[in-house]
């Protein structure tokens, strides 16, 4: 009956150290918001480690821990809370690597427009006409439906672009990074981030040819093509200084583990710089302007939250905005179900982990739900749809931070 | 005989009984290093009856239970060694009531320790026994491996609040015993036998608990030493002083090192020892309390000596000491941890008595734990892949329970018996005391199939 599920040597599909470093203590169980909505140890991190240790010892095999590790949020939010200090993101995309990719036309489909800057100009191009046609309403899945129903007007091409420097000339200079599919869809967002940067202070350079950060691969089961995203990534900013500033925490929490992923000093170095938007205006001198009360509610980002661990900074650059109140949800830190591609892949899944913030954003009568992560940000406007909330807005930390400042 | 799993599925409903080979992997531990045995299927219980009636199906086709819930056990007791059917409550977590006249609160048992605090404090009311996994661990795995925690010397320990339970006996039989009185001795005290019972003699389906006035104020403290003898030193005369303090925790080095590393407190880097020091009650009483502790702890040689600033930074401190046992993993890949218990008075001779020990036999021990409790928290810290290392640990840790034993300790003080300390059990009870546990065992599950192998030799 017993059985050594940890046997040396393994598959060798895990880096040994992270596998081993759980104890199994269990603290994660209490953060994790699939084991606390099933209540089953297999849909715990612990779990789940447990599992990823069976399958590097070939206890199990792949089909065995599919399921779970698809079922996984990837939120990441056992970290904060693990004093043995486990790698579970890591562990997670190692896991799904080891499984590969689902076999789903919607996945493979977006992994591959996110693939190079061209193919993704390409497909904003088509999902701009696919929006101004209504052909969302005859999309093969209700998930994608669904979400072409909730996503905002995709803006002209020729919005895409970001001016390659602005700012003033002597102002410290910072790197903006766009992002893939987030940056077509939420173009908003990166101008905003990169006008308020410029008022700030900052000379803000944003590389031209710069594409996908490479996480949606690695946590789809495609670290090989991660690797080749971060690496051109990497240098695509060669030569640019300062912090690369992000306004998509899945983004940057992935680009800050570049070091671990690739294994190079250079890689390891632009780890080291990037930083999320919000975590750069705190103590500049904002000239703003007096403004309408608004009140909003912030809601993390997971992995700005869980990876970045950038808490505080938003909040605080919010409530210092000119007539801004900021309130904090029940559960505001725990993950709204987008996921990545999750709401995508697990619609039925990611609405139960949203409907629990629908019902608090009801009751709390905010103007506006405020996060700093595009995923979050099309899942929330898909959110208020549902719930009937129509007037409360959906906004980018950056475009409220420019909504108040003086035009 | 096969599981009658057909059975099992009308009973709770065919998505709570986990037979994939996945599931049966993540139900083959809990929270102890190196014990390890799948189970055929897990039940996730919802209710009581659900509970009667897997022990019903157990009796009549013979195969063993093992109740469960979080999983934080640290002595083997929810590793279904015999296979079977692991039964898990963690579903059942509902508070079912705070009575403030009678000052108890009702839950079942799969409710988070943290979460009950919580609910409680917001009626002003308190309560005590806070184990290091009490954010995740259950008052229902709390009351059956007897749980300690920070606050043992000042409250006491679990025993010491539970008043009432309800539970179900292998084949079926629902039961009472205590209630909200503070006064009952109607018949032998079957709340305190099954209070530590380790899931061996009933499955737990309610829970009554005394709850105490939330105390006014509270203040924590932490001083450095330069040695662990300096620390023990302090908290002797601390109890000299008639001070009975709500948290008198020690860390050695190692551990402190883990523990900084873990929650970023800052700690300095060059002491050997830290002590965390805390009271609550009336706010003169506490003011007064913890500034004799920490001029104790200044004359007896501390490095340095502060008060957290406010509650903030005292549930930092408090939450990084809860986090030690995890943070070791840091240094190790395995960590074989007991919880050897001496008279606190032997306190200092123990801890010395540790160090030779790590010292002769080549291992890194780290050394932390309950220092007003006595309750010592030796953790061998060591890579399980080498056979000579866990030979050598097994070695220590026999020495360490006879030094223990010997200086009227105990071999375990909170962590239970399981199956890891099962082979000690006769060197502390004797013969006589193994046969009455035996007779007991004989009494509540005469066939052996409530968590076999677990808790009585």
């Amino acid at each position: 009956m017993t059985a050594p599920d940890v046997a040396a040597p393994g598959r060798g599909l895990f880096p040994d150290d992270l596998l081993r470093t759980c104890i199994s203590c269990g603290f994660c169980l209490s953060a994790c918001p699939t084991y606390q909505d099933t209540r089953n140890e297999a849909s715990s991190p612990r779990g789940r480690i447990n599992l990823m240790r069976a399958l590097e010892a070939g206890t199990l095999v792949e089909d065995d821990v599919r399921e779970e590790l698809s079922f996984c949020l990837g939120c990441r939010a056992c970290e904060p809370v693990c004093p043995a200090g486990v790698k579970y993101g890591a562990l997670l995309e190692h896991g799904r690597d080891a499984v590969g990719p689902a076999r789903d036309p919607k996945l493979r489909g977006l992994l591959l427009a996110v693939g190079s800057p061209r193919r993704t100009r390409l497909a904003g191009r088509m999902l701009r006409m696919g929006q101004l046609l209504g052909l969302h309403r005859l999309a093969p899945s209700r998930a994608l439906r669904a979400a072409g129903r909730a996503a905002p007007a995709v803006a002209a091409p020729s919005a895409w672009r970001v001016r390659r420097t602005v700012g003033p000339e002597t102002g410290e200079p910072a790197a903006l990074f766009l992002g893939c599919i987030g940056h077509v869809m939420f173009s908003g967002a990166s101008h905003a981030a990169c006008g308020t940067l410029a008022t700030a202070g900052y000379r803000v350079t944003t590389p031209g040819e710069q594409g996908c950060c490479g996480a949606l691969h690695a946590h789809n089961g495609d670290l090989d093509g991660a690797r080749e995203l971060a690496d051109w990534t990497v240098r695509s900013f060669a030569g640019t200084r300062g912090p690369v500033v992000t306004t998509a925490g899945g983004c940057g929490a992935f680009m800050a583990d570049y070091g671990l992923l690739l294994g190079t000093p250079e890689a390891e170095d632009f780890g080291a710089r990037v930083r999320d938007y919000s975590t750069l205006l705190a103590g500049r001198p904002l000239q703003t302007a007096h403004a309408v009360p608004i009140r909003v509610a912030y809601q993390d980002s997971c992995h700005l939250r869980n990876g970045q661990k950038v808490v505080l900074e938003p909040r605080a650059l919010l409530a210092a905005l000119p007539g801004v109140e900021v309130v904090d949800l029940p559960s505001a830190g725990r993950c709204c179900g987008a996921a990545g591609t999750y709401a995508l892949m697990r619609p039925d899944d990611s609405m139960r982990f949203l409907d629990v913030k629908l019902a608090e954003i009801a009751e709390a009568k905010v103007d506006a739900i405020v996060s700093g992560n595009p995923g979050c940000l099309l899942q929330f406007r898909q959110g208020v749809r549902r719930a009937g909330l129509d007037g409360v807005r959906v906004l980018h930390t950056a475009e409220l931070v420019a909504e108040r400042l003086p035009r | 005989m096969p599981l009658p799993l057909d059975a099992l599925r009308d009973l709770v409903g065919p998505e709570h009984v986990l037979t994939s080979e996945h599931d049966l992997v993540a139900y083959s531990t809990d929270a102890t290093p190196l014990q390890r045995a799948r189970p055929e299927a897990v039940v996730l219980a919802g209710d009581r009856d659900e509970i009667a009636g897997v022990l019903r199906l157990a009796e009549e086709h013979r195969f063993p239970v093992t109740p469960r819930a979080s999983g934080t056990n640290l002595s083997g007791g929810a590793v279904p060694l015999h296979g079977g059917v692991v039964l898990s409550c963690a579903r059942m977590r509902r508070l079912i009531e705070i009575d403030e006249q009678n000052l108890t609160a009702t839950c079942e048992p799969g409710l988070q320790n943290a979460l009950l605090q919580e609910a409680v404090a917001q009626k002003g009311l308190f309560y005590p026994p806070d184990p290091g996994s009490q954010v995740i661990s259950t008052i229902g795995g709390n009351v059956m491996e007897c749980s300690g925690g920070l606050r043992g010397l000042k409250y006491g320990i679990t025993r010491d609040y539970v008043m009432g339970m309800e539970a179900v006996l292998m084949g079926g039989r629902t039961f009472r015993v205590g209630g909200k009185l503070t006064k009952d001795v109607a018949g032998y005290d079957l709340v305190r036998l099954l209070v530590g019972s380790e899931g061996t003699l009933a499955v737990l389906t309610e829970i009554t608990l005394k709850l105490l006035p939330a105390p006014e104020a509270k203040a924590t403290g932490a001083a450095y030493f330069r040695d662990l003898e300096a620390s023990a030193r302090s908290v002797s005369r601390i109890i000299e002083q008639r001070i009975l303090p709500a948290t008198l925790e020690f860390l050695d080095q190692a551990t402190m090192r883990v523990v900084d590393e873990s929650a970023g407190l800052g700690l300095p880097a060059d002491a050997g020892a830290m002590l965390i020091f805390g009271q609550d009650g009336a706010a003169p009483v506490v003011e007064r309390d913890t500034a004799m502790m920490a001029e104790i702890c200044r004359e007896e040689g501390a490095l340095s000596v502060e008060v957290a600033a406010d509650e903030d930074a005292a549930g930092k401190l408090l939450a990084a000491r809860r986090g030690a046992i995890p943070a070791l993993a840091r240094l190790a890949p395995t960590l074989i941890l007991e919880d050897a218990t001496v008279p606190r008075s032997e306190l200092a001779g123990m801890v010395r008595e540790v160090q030779k020990i790590a010292e002769e036999e080549g291992l890194l021990i780290a050394v932390f734990g309950h220092a007003g409790d006595g309750n010592l928290h030796p953790t061998c810290c060591i890579d399980d892949r080498d056979p000579d290392q866990v030979a050598r640990v097994h070695r220590a840790f026999d020495r360490i329970f006879d030094a223990a034993l010997a200086r009227g300790g105990t071999i375990t003080g909170e962590h239970g018996i399981g199956v890891t300390k099962l082979q000690y059990l006769e060197k502390r009870l004797g013969p006589v005391g193994i046969d009455l546990l035996r007779g007991i065992k004989q009494a509540f599950d005469p066939l052996g199939l409530l968590n076999p192998g677990k808790a009585v030799p």
